[in-house]
């Protein structure tokens, strides 16, 4: 190819505009496979490009077409340039940036021809010069500029213009220097939305709205397509209902408003929601506690709408299934209820449904024991253990006999709360790729996904993942509990994780057992989600935490739960094994014996948490318990500790940044309610602990005075932070206070 | 004698070639194809098929709505003229404005070649259709956008016909000649 290169780009140079013309075609090709060797052909594009585009009308004779000189070799050259980067040569980029102001100055000239064909040449070179600039994507000036002229004609007369603008302005709102600029047509755009005639130009305007949403307007134009939805053309609807999921999950600060969102897409378009959309609404449900009571609430409002879209089904079957506890409550969504309205909608749903539905009931045998013998009639009934559909009969037949002979704690193993799902980019995404090919606005979806990744809080997730430090214990069968897994699923986002693995010189990988103090244990267990936390040759205590993501608003007080599984070995106490789960039954506490001070060091140099632990074995009295606050700034971890006999102080330690109250939140079992009162006593007896909290939810709360007083924070507040709904969805049970 | 020679109804497809253009169609209102001419090769029940599609997509336009829309993962540029619509299918990144440039430079020239076209004239000379087609877009990209130019190759390529025809005549006759010649020998 070498010999004919020069010869090749040498054409451009040409008298006669037909040659430059084929020339120009020829070139661009070559160059798209081969732009090293036809580097040369920039200069002369451009010089030949300049002199066109600045030429009188007369001078090129029968190359002007209705008084736009050469339109189409200007075309060509300026498709040339855009196969190549800015032009390096000071020179060269000077004369392009002048030739495109020219092109851009011309559009804002008076026509010079009244025809159409005049207009229609002469936007085509300047829509073609603006690609260009997009391209190039280097000079703030023109992009501006461009987006100004771009915004001229989504207001213009004809049609086609309006079109044109608003698929150019859908590249533009992907470069940096422009998207402002371009946020501020959002107006027209959305009356372009509501307006226009014409489907195609409505599309578009959809695409420009996905395409120039951020933060600050994420609620505006997801309300906006929501309402386009209503009426949308039915072949565009699952592409509105893929953008506005990712619109509502990328951009919601508050998770009820996602929430509500997927809802109304439910309902709105139910059947154009795919599956990737609700399976998502689950994920981040069960991964946010703070908006499962919101979600379970909010879904046994819709769904007591007569007509509701068995999409809606799904979701609610499901999360009532999960989190139909926290509202059980009131007595306006008392179990019986909820069993009633998910079973009204069972013979209208299809058989995947119904197969979900069942799985519910069983969750609600669990949740709700008082229900129980209702849900087992069901289950008996003919219709589903004779059901033609063998899916349904199966589980019919297996989840009545699971009621029917497990064991409450059995049960409750069996049925424990979904584990926090891991993170993982939203299968939406790739549906919508899919959906609409390569090199389409979802790319630059892509480039502004990075750009807003921290904006959404989440630092690289430390992964702080199973070491799992459990001995099998012997006795297995007290741990039947024990199999269940405690995951530490989900390496949460959080970054002063990496601060709990750095402080520690120690290792921060499995521990050996180590006979003498507990602190060196307690240290490894401050420096690791999990590890040992106490052994001797009686005991060993092991300890894995579960984080979970919070994001978190200013001033909401965050619960920490915690789940944690002691395996031991022993002889004599009885083993605690704690779950943290409103259903889990069995809750043994272990007394641990901690020495205080060397707590008070570590636990000032990093938080972590843990959970109450007795243990019978040392000191039958001491109770030790710790938390982790998630808050929005930083990991905060407090070491409580509650030493009763030794007049003890709830210490709650505080590191560095104490910018929001901190808080203890344990779940008590119900079963051990009747341990709540004598527990908050011990609680109490802290000098600085003010009132012991318990919730519906059977939460333990301490309120700790100092720790407000530190935080700068009044007593009031404290409480009322406490009693805020995140907190006490269903509000306060029992206070105890000093 | 020339290969573009087909039925009536079956005229070729234009399918402008993946540089700019893919397909190049004309039209009739009652949706009776009268100009094809592609650039890209398919096989002829995907044309068939494909033609189908777009006729239909293209006459279920109404009037006041743009000249553009998406179709597969491509752009149609039409535009009507009377009682013939002309598309051209081009890919994503081309300039659709300058498309519909292309499709009206066709129109004038067409108009200049045969005088005030018109859709009868386009039926009975189509291939002059395609000639003119072919001196205007090569492999699917304008080569040529000066009228003059084409009119004059056009010209030219009428008046080498026209000699071609008079030079068979003229063969004809002399072999006519020898037949009759042997005959009588």
């Amino acid at each position: 190819m070498g010999d004919w290169t020069s010869r090749v780009v040498h054409l451009l140079n040409d008298q006669h505009l037909g040659v430059v013309t084929a020339a120009t075609s020829l070139i661009t090709t070559l160059a798209q496979k081969n732009p090293e060797e036809f580097k040369t052909s920039v200069s002369l594009a451009v010089s030949r490009l300049s002199r066109i585009v600045t030429s009188a009308s007369t001078d090129l004779q029968d190359y002007t077409y209705y008084f736009v000189p050469a339109p189409w070799l200007s075309v060509k050259l300026l498709r040339l340039l855009q196969c190549y980067p800015p032009p390096e040569d000071p020179a060269v980029r000077g004369r392009l940036t002048e030739c495109l102001e020219t092109i851009l100055n011309k559009a804002q000239e008076p026509p010079k021809s009244k025809k159409v064909q005049h207009s229609n040449a002469k936007n085509a070179v300047l829509f073609e010069a603006i690609s260009l600039i997009i391209h190039h994507d280097s000079e703030p000036n023109l992009l501006v500029r461009a987006c100004n002229q771009l915004g001229q004609f989504l207001q213009h007369r004809e049609t086609n213009l309006r079109y044109l603008a608003l698929e150019s302005m859908c590249t533009l709102a992907s470069s940096e220097f422009s998207h402002e600029a371009v946020k501020t047509h959002i107006e027209t755009v959305i009356n372009a939305l509501k307006t226009e005639r014409d489907v195609s130009v409505r599309q578009r305007a959809v695409d420009l709205l996905y395409a120039m949403c951020d933060r600050s307007n994420a609620q505006q134009i997801v309300a906006e397509m929501l309402n386009y939805l209503e009426t949308a053309d039915y072949s565009i609807r699952e592409e509105i209902v893929l953008k506005v999921a990712i619109l509502a999950e990328k951009y919601a600060v508050d998770y009820t408003w996602y929430v509500d969102t997927i809802l109304n897409l439910i309902r709105i378009a139910g059947d154009y929601v795919s599956e990737e959309v609700w399976y998502r609404v689950i994920q981040i449900v069960i991964n946010r506690d703070d908006v499962q009571g919101y979600a379970a609430k909010t879904v046994f409002e819709a769904l007591q709408a007569p007509a509701c879209h068995e999409n809606l089904v799904k979701v609610g079957g499901y999360i009532l299934g999960e989190f139909g506890n926290l509202i059980a409550g009131d007595p306006r969504s008392s179990p019986l209820i909820q069993f009633n309205l998910l079973h009204s909608k069972f013979h209208l749903c299809s058989v995947p449904t119904r197969a979900l539905l069942l799985s519910t009931y069983i969750k609600f045998v669990n949740l709700f024991p008082e229900i129980k013998t209702t849900i087992q009639d069901v289950l008996r009934s003919d219709s589903q253990l004779k059901n033609a559909d063998v899916e349904l009969q199966q589980r019919a037949v297996e989840y009545l006999r699971l009621s029917t002979i497990a064991s409450t704690d059995i049960l409750a193993t069996v049925l424990e709360e979904m584990p926090p799902f891991p993170e993982r980019e939203s299968s939406i995404l790739a549906k919508l790729k899919k959906k609409k090919g390569p090199g389409t606005v979802t790319d630059l979806e892509e480039i502004k996904k990075e750009r807003n990744s921290d904006m959404n809080g989440s630092a690289e997730p430390a992964a702080v993942d199973a070491n799992a430090v459990r001995t099998p214990s012997p006795s297995e069968d007290l741990l039947g509990l024990g199999a269940a897994p405690v995951t530490n699923a989900a390496p949460p986002p959080f970054a002063p994780g990496n601060l709990l693995v750095d402080v520690f010189a120690d290792s921060p990988s499995a521990i050996a057992p180590l006979a003498p103090g507990s602190d060196d244990n307690f240290a490894r267990f401050v420096c690791k989600n999990n590890g040992v936390l106490f052994e001797n040759q009686l005991l060993q205590i092991g300890l894995k935490s579960e984080f979970r993501q919070n994001l978190v608003d200013g001033g909401a007080q965050v619960q920490q739960v915690v789940n944690i599984e002691c395996v031991s070995d022993f002889m004599e106490a009885p083993i605690l094994n704690i779950q943290f789960s409103p259903k889990q039954e069995v809750q043994n506490i272990f007394k641990a014996k901690h020495p205080m001070d060397a707590e008070i060091t570590k636990a000032k140099i990093i938080g972590f948490g843990s959970a109450l632990l007795e243990e019978v074995d040392p000191n039958p009295a001491n109770f030790v318990g710790a938390g982790i606050i998630h808050t929005k700034t930083t990991q905060i971890g407090c070491l409580l500790r509650l030493e009763p006999n030794l007049q003890a102080q709830i210490i709650l330690y505080t590191l560095d940044q104490i910018k929001h109250a901190s808080f203890c939140c344990f779940k008590l079992v119900k079963e051990q309610l009747a341990k709540r009162e004598s527990i908050s006593r011990e609680l109490l007896s802290a000098d600085s602990v003010e009132a012991v909290v318990i919730t519906r939810g059977a939460k333990v709360i301490v309120v700790d005075k100092t720790v407000g007083i530190n935080a700068g924070l009044d007593w009031g507040e404290i409480l009322v932070g406490t009693a805020n709904e995140d907190v006490l969805p269903y509000g306060v049970d029992v206070v105890f206070w000093k | 004698m020339r290969k573009y020679q087909k039925k009536q109804l079956d005229l070729l497809k234009s399918y402008v070639d993946r540089e700019q253009e893919q397909t190049d169609l004309k039209i009739s209102r009652q949706g009776k194809l009268r100009l094809q001419k592609w650039y890209v090769p398919l096989s002829d029940k995907e044309k068939k098929k494909i033609t189908r599609e777009l006729v239909q997509t293209v006459l279920a336009r109404k009037p006041k709505m743009c000249s553009f829309l998406e179709w597969r993962d491509l752009k149609i540029v039409y535009k009507r003229y009377a009682s013939l619509y002309f598309c051209c299918a081009i890919e994503d990144q081309d300039n659709e404005l300058i498309t519909l440039e292309i499709i009206h430079r066709y129109v004038e020239l067409l108009d200049k070649y045969f005088g005030s076209v018109c859709e009868l004239d386009i039926i009975f000379n189509f291939e002059k259709a395609y000639f003119i087609l072919d001196e205007f877009l090569l492999g699917g990209e304008v080569q040529e956008t000066s009228k003059k130019n084409v009119l004059k190759a056009i010209e030219q390529a009428d008046l080498l016909q026209e000699a071609q025809v008079m030079i068979y005549d003229d063969i004809l006759e002399d072999t006519y000649m020898e037949t009759y010649e042997s005959y009588c020998e």
